[in-house]
């Protein structure tokens, strides 16, 4: 697998196409944006019954981006469940699996916007986590360094030859980074919104995921 | 028109039928008819009188269109009607009427499918697949059984059906309907906020705009600036080669025996019958290139715009043609071309792609096209636009209302995701076996392709040509253009994305990304 390399107050980080970010220096693999049981708790509010099948596919791309990396920890940015209640209705397979999965590793859940209170899994349950010179937390703050967030879902448009292609995209400055939503059944937010393009500074890349992942100059 | 000085209603094939006004004077239809008994239909829209004659004025939009519209009035002239048999109700709909059942109040389930089958189009529908569908509408009908807590329609202990929130009733009416609508965004001058918009464009053609891009609306042109609040704000510009605004609509496929016409008069010496220019145009293909031969497959290959195009003349209609084209493409990409899109008309598929096609008969081996045929059905831009359809109509996804299109927008996530999902874990699901048949009776047509591959049976003429020829010309014109995803995109994607770190100055203090796998290293 390919990745883009790009080092954030003097750690270097690799961004894979899956939509992860490594930390090789420190074994550390991070991902945001879940949403785990997202499906049951559109159900649950009386919408439409989408494929109950989204938990199990993040999932499995999740334990391959383990297989992959081995990592020693894993940092989940926020919003990995789609709500608490959506934490507490996963099948139990599913549940299993996040336990295999953690076995034999640091496991930290940082606390969403969806996920605010404990959850029932095992691991460290934390606002934020500062590993020197990093800091991880769910939403960006403005003057924050060493900064890696989630929350916004960024994605980025280039057009090639008269077609465009979107995708879920890192985007990456001297001072922070903003991870793409991990989880299967996540929407995406344009780069050029307002927010994201006050957060980051005039030089900031998107490297859009894919088999390939590459660096555009953020779409402003 | 809007003076009201010319009393005119323009319509789309929403007319076509039933219609009974009695004091239309002409009929003006603009483009190829497709179909003889349409024309006819069309044309007895004016003077719907027993005794007055209809009259209308056909309009051709291109070449091509001129060959098949005289191929249509010689057929009507020689009575030769044509027309597909009717297939079995779609059950999409079906799974529409039972919810919208539903929310006019608790029914049986004996009851709605005794009267489902007396109508005609659902007379052969089997008690199973009418339960599967009821199954659907309460549970999702997954294999994973995931919300039996949270079923949509639940059976009462009477055995009645009812919803098990009767506020779902709201949006399940706002929710009916089989037509799709294409999202249209409004176009607005910039600094001009309140103004009366220019227009409308699709959302589809919206996207493939970035800033600084012009385009042609109401009647002027303007360059696109950006995107706000779902409103398209340009400002005036003066650019010389504007783009075209498509507005895509729902295309007929010309029936067969229009087709089979239109080869015949290939086949004549010269074309007294036709005006001048569009003899002459046969003409020229002749000398050029050549005229597709009854028996005989006609493949051009030439390179143009900085690719290399072919054009399969298989007169399959519209869908066939539009099949022929994501098989090809995914052969082309298999044998290491590139393809990049293609468009399809009625008669042809234009294909694009980086590396130029010389073995035209490996490409269409007709036993490779058909092997590939089922794998193919699952991932294609024609299965998704089906299941996007199907889907909606089913209740599995939601019409983007107008509110929920003002607000957030980006919470929702592309129906593509749902389709593969349910394909990779659900394969056997109602959804995607509604999927599958509405796509292949209506926008796979693959029944025409076989149809093709029998009259030919592998006498292909390949032509390989400096550059566009006649008959090939309009294609480049036409809208519609089907982008395919592969090996291409991200060897474009690359390209672009070192120009774009090149002419930005940010390869120089960025590191370039690299091509070795390096992740695994370092742990």
């Amino acid at each position: 697998m390919n990745g883009y390399d790009f080092t954030l107050a003097g750690a270097t980080l690799t961004a894979p196409g899956s939509g992860a970010l490594w930390w090789p220096a420190r074994g550390v693999l991070v991902v945001s944006d879940l949403h785990l049981g997202k499906s049951e708790r559109i159900a649950r509010r009386g919408g439409a019954a989408l494929p109950p099948y989204e938990t199990r596919d993040t999932l499995t791309r999740l334990a391959a981006d383990l297989a992959l990396s081995d990592a020693r920890t894993v940092v989940c940015l926020g919003d990995s469940f789609d709500d608490i209640a959506a934490s507490q209705a996963l099948r139990e397979e599913e549940r299993q699996w996040i336990f295999r999965l953690q076995a034999g590793r640091r496991w930290v859940w940082i606390e969403g916007n969806h996920d605010p209170g404990p959850i029932e899994f095992g691991g460290a349950h934390l606002a934020e986590l500062p590993i020197t010179p990093l800091i991880f937390r769910h939403i960006a703050r403005s003057g924050a360094s060493g900064e890696i967030s989630g929350h916004y879902h960024p994605k980025a448009t280039v057009s090639l030859r008269g077609r465009t292609v979107t995708r879920a995209a890192f985007l990456i400055d001297a001072d922070r980074v903003i991870l793409p939503a991990y989880g299967t059944y996540t929407g995406g937010l344009r780069a050029q919104t307002p927010v994201l393009r006050d957060l980051m500074h005039p030089q900031a890349v998107a490297v859009l995921t894919g088999p390939h992942p590459t660096a555009i100059p953020m779409p402003r | 028109m809007v003076r009201g000085e010319l009393r005119a209603i323009v319509c789309t094939g929403s007319l076509d039928l039933g219609i009974d006004w009695g004091d239309v004077d002409l009929v003006i239809q603009i483009g190829a008819p497709k179909n003889v008994k349409r024309l006819v239909q069309r044309i007895g829209r004016a003077n719907h009188r027993y005794n007055a004659p209809s009259k209308a004025l056909l309009v051709p939009a291109n070449r091509f269109e001129v060959v098949e519209c005289v191929a249509a009035l010689e057929a009507v002239l020689d009575g030769d009607l044509d027309g597909d048999p009717r297939g079995a109700g779609p059950r999409d709909v079906l799974c529409q009427h039972i919810l919208i059942t539903a929310c006019a109040g608790p029914f049986a389930a004996d009851m709605l499918f005794a009267e489902v089958t007396s109508a005609g189009a659902y007379s052969t529908l089997t008690r199973k697949q009418f339960d599967a569908c009821l199954d659907f509408c309460a549970t999702g009908g997954y294999a994973l059984r995931a919300y039996d807590r949270w079923q949509r329609l639940i059976q009462r202990a009477d055995g009645l059906w009812q919803l098990r929130d009767p506020r779902a009733t709201r949006a399940i009416r706002m929710n009916i309907g089989t037509i799709q609508d294409t999202d249209t965004l409004k176009v607005r001058m910039k600094r001009n906020r309140g103004g009366k918009p220019l227009g409308e464009i699709e959302e589809g053609f919206a996207a493939t705009l970035t800033p600084g891009d012009t385009f042609l609306i109401g009647g002027q042109i303007v360059k696109y600036e950006g995107l706000r609040e779902m409103t398209v704000e340009v400002s005036r510009d003066s650019a010389k080669k504007p783009k075209v605004a498509t507005f895509m609509g729902t295309k007929f496929a010309t029936s067969t025996q229009l087709s089979a016409r239109v080869q015949r008069m290939f086949t004549q010496p010269s074309w007294p019958e036709l005006p001048r220019h569009t003899a002459q145009w046969l003409e020229l293909q002749r000398t050029h290139s050549q005229l597709p031969r009854p028996g005989h497959l006609l493949i051009e290959s030439f390179p143009h715009d900085g690719r290399a195009q072919t054009v399969i003349y298989g007169f399959a209609g519209r869908n066939g043609q539009q099949t022929l084209g994501l098989l090809l493409t995914k052969r082309m990409e298999e044998m290491g071309l590139s393809p990049l899109g293609f468009v399809a008309t009625d008669y042809a598929t234009l294909i694009w792609s980086i590396d130029p096609v010389s073995d035209a008969a490996a490409l269409l081996d007709p036993d490779a096209l058909l092997s590939g045929m089922e794998t193919w059905l699952a991932g294609n831009a024609v299965m998704k636009r089906t299941f996007r359809a199907s889907a909606t109509i089913a209740g599995l996804i939601e019409r983007n209302s107008p509110q929920a299109r003002k607000s957030g927008r980006q919470a929702t996530f592309s129906s593509d995701i749902l389709s593969d999902t349910l394909t990779k874990y659900d394969p056997d699901h109602l959804m995607l076996q509604i999927t599958r048949e509405e796509a292949l009776r209506g926008l796979v047509d693959f029944g025409r392709i076989e149809e093709m591959l029998a009259r030919t049976r592998g006498r292909i003429d390949h032509l390989i040509l400096p550059r566009v020829t006649p008959l090939s010309a309009p294609l480049f014109l036409e809208m519609g253009r089907v982008p395919v995803k592969g090996d291409a995109e991200e060897r474009l994607l690359a390209e672009e994305s070192r120009r774009l770190m090149e002419r930005s100055g940010l390869a120089q203090i960025t590191p370039a990304p690299s091509d070795k796998p390096r992740w695994r290293v370092g742990y």
